[in-house]
């Protein structure tokens, strides 16, 4: 096919794909309930936060720009104990805050599922194996753990998505694994292997996109959590160094002084608050909008 | 590659021979004793290159299991089954899943047998990426002249599943097998699911396809009516054993075994005229955990005589002409059944 | 001719969903004689089973809705009756079995408990026709007239016991344990295999042999309809097309709908190498086509199909049809 069709097909594979989304019941319910919109806005502003922070935040997270000052008045969340900016620094903030939930989502996901998808189409000894891994790693506290691998490895970033990943990996997999063990008994994927498909191929393009639902949900959930955990661990000095101005990390340089300067530690306090329950609307309405059985009816009707 | 056994006749497209198929089951309270389904027990026949081959049976006859066995979705607890000559019991998973090619089958329930996330393109093109029959041009080419022979457009293509009614669905299942050319196809149930009008349309179609491109079809059904419609020859199965099979107008003018005569009895005629021909025989169909000693027929069976039938298994064999019967007293095909007392 | 147990007058039960209105039943009239056997025909979509829920009252309300309509049964409206009022119709003096035996038991009570439930409920405690001692025997009794072997001892078993024949039978005898007038048999052997169908199908003639019950039979295989029935009422769409008696139906078939699905039908014995189809879809019951529902797909339609729905009309003994074909003039107006 020449390099138009293949575009073409490509474009329409792709605008077939949002009519079919704009069309599927998973949207229609979504549009009305007012949480997915709530949800959706307050994490458009924090997402918006971190793509264009150099252009909102007036001051770097570094520069000293005054003495210590309430807000509100010449800045607006006031100006913290080295004189830097707040509003900036929880600007700022956004970014790293997204970037290490994100990340963590990308590792526990790859991970979590894959062992999922592995253990439930196989079965076995290899389900034994994984299965057994899920429960030591669903009976740890996540926490506790992260803050004993880095106290022992060392902080920093890459460390500190290793430890929050050991134990986050795990309800993926035990979801996923259920999902494919119900997945596996459905008809299309016997005439999968009836046309002859690889088991590979019938593993990622059968039995994934058929169980993607319940993961979605569960993805969506796990981004408030990682903005938690890892604001605890700033918070608790395990996690990003100064002077980074992650949320949790300016709540922990906060505590000295949060008596005499309480701005220091309410906005950064408000920008995780705001950040989590946006992505619990969502992820709320999304699963809702997901079980048929849960879904917002329209109002009126016969009865 | 796995050689061909040469003593198999070029004929016989598919040689069954002493197939047996046990599923493990797990009974009684925590499911603790271990007890066997004889689904398939000891099946041999073989099917011609082109014909229609009807399969009738009641629940448990083992009739889909024959089907999935055929097609190594299963693999045979004992007995051969011969494709185009291959011993498929001697080939592995990978030479199994090539040879697929060369087989289709067509499900019950048409929307659970297609991926709800694959459009239409999706699912007629996984066959040819499979096994690379065409590319680029071809494959577009090729998709669309499926299309027209199952009576689709091109505005499907970009279709879901569930988007279509039953009988559309069931012609992209139709199309999926067709793109790949296959020898061999297996229908298991293909209009059980469907309304009478639209069972007329996809029956016709299969007809159509199967005269142009010359398929052998495995026609599965527990509808009589639809097995008579289409096949050439057709074999009765009873639990998890064949117990007739003859060609079409011989098994309707003269079955021999009295549970062919019971089916035929029991099946419902759209005439109110039709005077019932034989008795509706009683009991329940036995379980395939613990089949009857003997025949397996023997509990219901009008004609029954013991001991013999309750002690000795009846052969499966030619009376006469290419028509098949497992009964101890049916000795040739102008074998008389009286009047039963019951 | 006897007065009718039911006359079904106007019947209109619509659904309402986020899609729109499904006019499930549009309309529809229909009599039930007493010790008759009444065949309800149609595909996916006729309407057929929302009508006998209609007359029970077992339509889920919301979505659904019984708008309009008169169901008199022993000439009193059902449709105006209290709820309480229905409950101690329904078991009693109008019965209503399932097409699948498997899920209309409840696993975990016994045979005999469930088929003693409607006794004790009815008989017993509303109508004291029976002690409550003598139920015990009442439920053997009916097990045994349903030909159930060995009754005695299965009255103690469970559902998960029985076979799926065995279930259908329990079921029957669960609703006829109370002599109803009219029993509604939705689909009820479409589950079962062959040979055991034959052995229900022949049960419910006997039955009705000797308790002269009334029965609503829905199917959409004509091969029963053929051997039970006394009269047949084909629906399309949510309105009859056509009614009339059983050798009438088949040997001179009026409507287009009813002779394409006779027509489609593969018979053992036939030469036809093709069957009989008809083009086209279902309708939409939200959406239906103006005039008459059938004439997109119709042979014979002509111009006043398109513009005006058809109305019923006699056309002989017991046969009448919503046809223009029929209907010289159009004397059906309004």
């Amino acid at each position: 096919m020449s390099v138009i069709g293949k575009v073409k097909r490509v474009g329409s594979s792709i605008s077939g794909y949002l009519r079919r989304l704009g069309r599927s019941p998973t949207w229609t319910y979504l549009k009305r309930d007012r949480r997915a919109w709530v949800g959706i806005a307050l994490i458009i502003i924090i997402v918006g936060m971190a793509l264009f922070a150099s252009f909102i935040a007036p001051h770097g997270i570094n520069d000293s720009v005054g003495p210590t000052l309430a807000p509100p008045g010449q800045f607006l969340f006031g100006t913290d104990q080295q004189g830097r900016d707040v509003f900036s620094r929880v600007i700022y903030g956004s970014r790293d805050s997204l970037q290490v939930a994100l990340l963590l989502l990308l590792v526990e996901t790859s991970v979590g599922i894959t062992l999922g998808l592995v253990a439930g189409f196989y079965g076995g000894w290899v389900d034994e194996l994984v299965m057994r891994a899920v429960d030591v790693m669903l009976s740890f506290p996540g926490l506790v753990l992260a803050a004993a691998f880095v106290g022992f490895f060392g902080p920093g970033l890459r460390n500190l998505i290793i430890a929050l990943s050991l134990t986050g990996w795990a309800p993926f997999a035990r979801i996923t694994r259920a999902q494919t063990l119900m997945a596996k008994e459905e008809v299309y994927v016997e005439s999968a292997r009836a046309i002859g498909e690889k088991d590979r191929t019938i593993i990622f393009r059968y039995i994934l996109p058929n169980s993607a639902s319940p993961l979605i949900v569960m993805a969506t959930m796990t981004i408030p959590a990682a903005i938690l955990l890892t604001a605890s661990m700033s918070f608790l000095g395990l996690g990003v160094q100064p002077p980074s101005p992650a949320w949790g990390m300016m709540l922990f340089e906060a505590m000295p002084v949060f008596r005499a300067a309480w701005w220091t530690a309410v906005f950064p306090g408000i920008a995780i608050m705001v950040s989590v329950l946006g992505f619990n609307f969502l992820g709320d309405a999304l699963r809702d909008a997901m079980d048929p059985r849960l879904r917002v009816r329209s109002g009126g009707g016969g009865g | 590659m796995v050689k061909k056994n040469s003593e198999i006749p070029k004929e016989h497209l598919i040689e069954i021979r002493g197939l047996k198929k046990y599923f493990e089951t797990k009974v009684g309270i925590f499911a603790r004793e271990k007890k066997w389904v004889h689904a398939v027990d000891d099946v041999n026949f073989y099917i011609r290159r082109g014909e229609v081959f009807g399969l009738v049976g009641e629940s448990g006859c083992g009739k889909t299991t024959v089907g999935k066995l055929i097609l190594g979705l299963i693999r045979p607890t004992a007995g051969d089954v011969y494709f185009d000559g291959h011993n498929l019991t001697e080939f592995d998973k990978e030479e199994l899943r090539k040879l697929r090619r060369r087989m289709g089958i067509i499900y019950q329930h048409p929307q659970s047998s297609l991926n709800p996330r694959m459009t239409v393109y999706t699912t007629l093109s996984r066959p040819i990426d499979i096994y690379k029959i065409a590319k680029g041009e071809k494959k577009e080419e090729l998709i669309l002249k499926v299309l027209k022979e199952v009576g689709l457009e091109p505005r499907h293509l970009d279709r879901y599943p569930h988007e279509f009614s039953g009988g559309q669905q069931q012609r992209i299942a139709v199309g999926r097998v067709l793109v790949l050319n296959p020898d061999f196809v297996v229908l298991d149930e293909p209009t059980s699911a469907l309304d009478v009008s639209v069972q007329a349309h996809v029956l016709n179609m299969l007809g159509e396809l199967q005269s142009k491109f010359g398929f052998t079809y495995l026609l599965i059904s527990h509808d009589l009516n639809v097995v008579a419609h289409m096949s050439n020859r057709i074999a009765v199965m009873y639990v998890g054993k064949m117990v007739e099979l003859a060609d079409k107008e011989e098994l309707r003018k003269n079955a021999l075994h009295p549970y062919t005569l019971s089916l035929l009895a029991a099946v419902p005629v759209a005439d109110p005229k039709h005077k019932r021909k034989g008795v509706i025989v009683k009991g329940e169909i036995p379980s395939t955990i613990n089949p009857p000693p003997g025949c397996r027929f023997h509990t219901r069976c009008p004609y029954a005589k013991m001991p013999t039938c309750k002690e000795k298994e009846p052969e499966f064999r030619d009376v006469d002409g290419g028509h098949y019967v497992a009964c101890h007293f049916v000795k040739s095909r102008t074998h008389k059944w009286p009047h039963p007392k019951k | 001719m006897p007065e009718p147990i039911l006359k079904i007058r106007g019947l209109k039960t619509y659904f309402f969903l986020d899609e729109g209105m499904v006019k499930a039943v549009d309309g529809v009239d229909l009599d039930i004689r007493k010790g008759e056997i009444l065949g309800l025909v149609g595909e996916t979509g006729s309407g057929k089973s929302v009508t006998a829920l209609s007359i029970i009252r077992l339509i889920q309300s919301p979505p659904g809705k019984i708008v309009e309509g008169k169901v008199i049964f022993e000439g009193e409206d059902l449709l105006k009756k209290s709820r309480e009022e229905m409950r101690k119709i329904r078991g009693a003096k109008i019965s209503m079995i399932f097409q699948d035996p498997h899920t209309s038991l409840d696993p975990v009570f016994t045979i005999g408990s469930q088929i003693a439930e409607p006794i004790e409920l009815h008989q017993v405690e509303e109508q004291h026709l029976m002690r409550a001692e003598d139920v015990p025997k009442k439920v053997v009794e009916m097990l045994k007239l349903v030909r159930t072997p060995d009754a005695e001892h299965r009255v103690g078993e469970y559902p998960h016991q029985f076979s799926g024949g065995m279930k259908q039978r329990a079921m029957i005898a669960m609703m006829i344990s109370c002599n109803p007038s009219l029993l509604i048999a939705d689909e009820p052997t479409t589950a079962l295999d062959v040979t055991i169908q034959a052995q229900i199908l022949d049960l419910m003639r006997d039955l009705r042999r000797k308790l002269n019950t009334s029965v609503l039979l829905i199917t959409h295989n004509l091969g029963v309809v053929a051997e039970m029935c006394d009269r047949v009422a084909v629906m399309y769409a949510g309105n009859i097309v056509e009614q009339a008696e059983i050798k009438t139906l088949f040997k001179s078939p009026k409507h287009p709908y009813t002779k394409a699905l006779l027509a489609a039908v593969p018979k053992v014995g036939s030469k036809k190498r093709k069957l009989e189809t008809i083009p086209g879809m279902v309708p939409s019951l939200i959406t239906p086509p103006p005039g008459c529902k059938f004439h997109p797909r119709c042979p014979y339609v002509m111009d006043i199909c398109k513009k005006k729905f058809p109305q019923m009309i006699e056309i002989g003994k017991g046969n009448s049809v919503r046809c223009y074909l029929y209907n010289k003039g159009a004397r059906g107006a309004a």
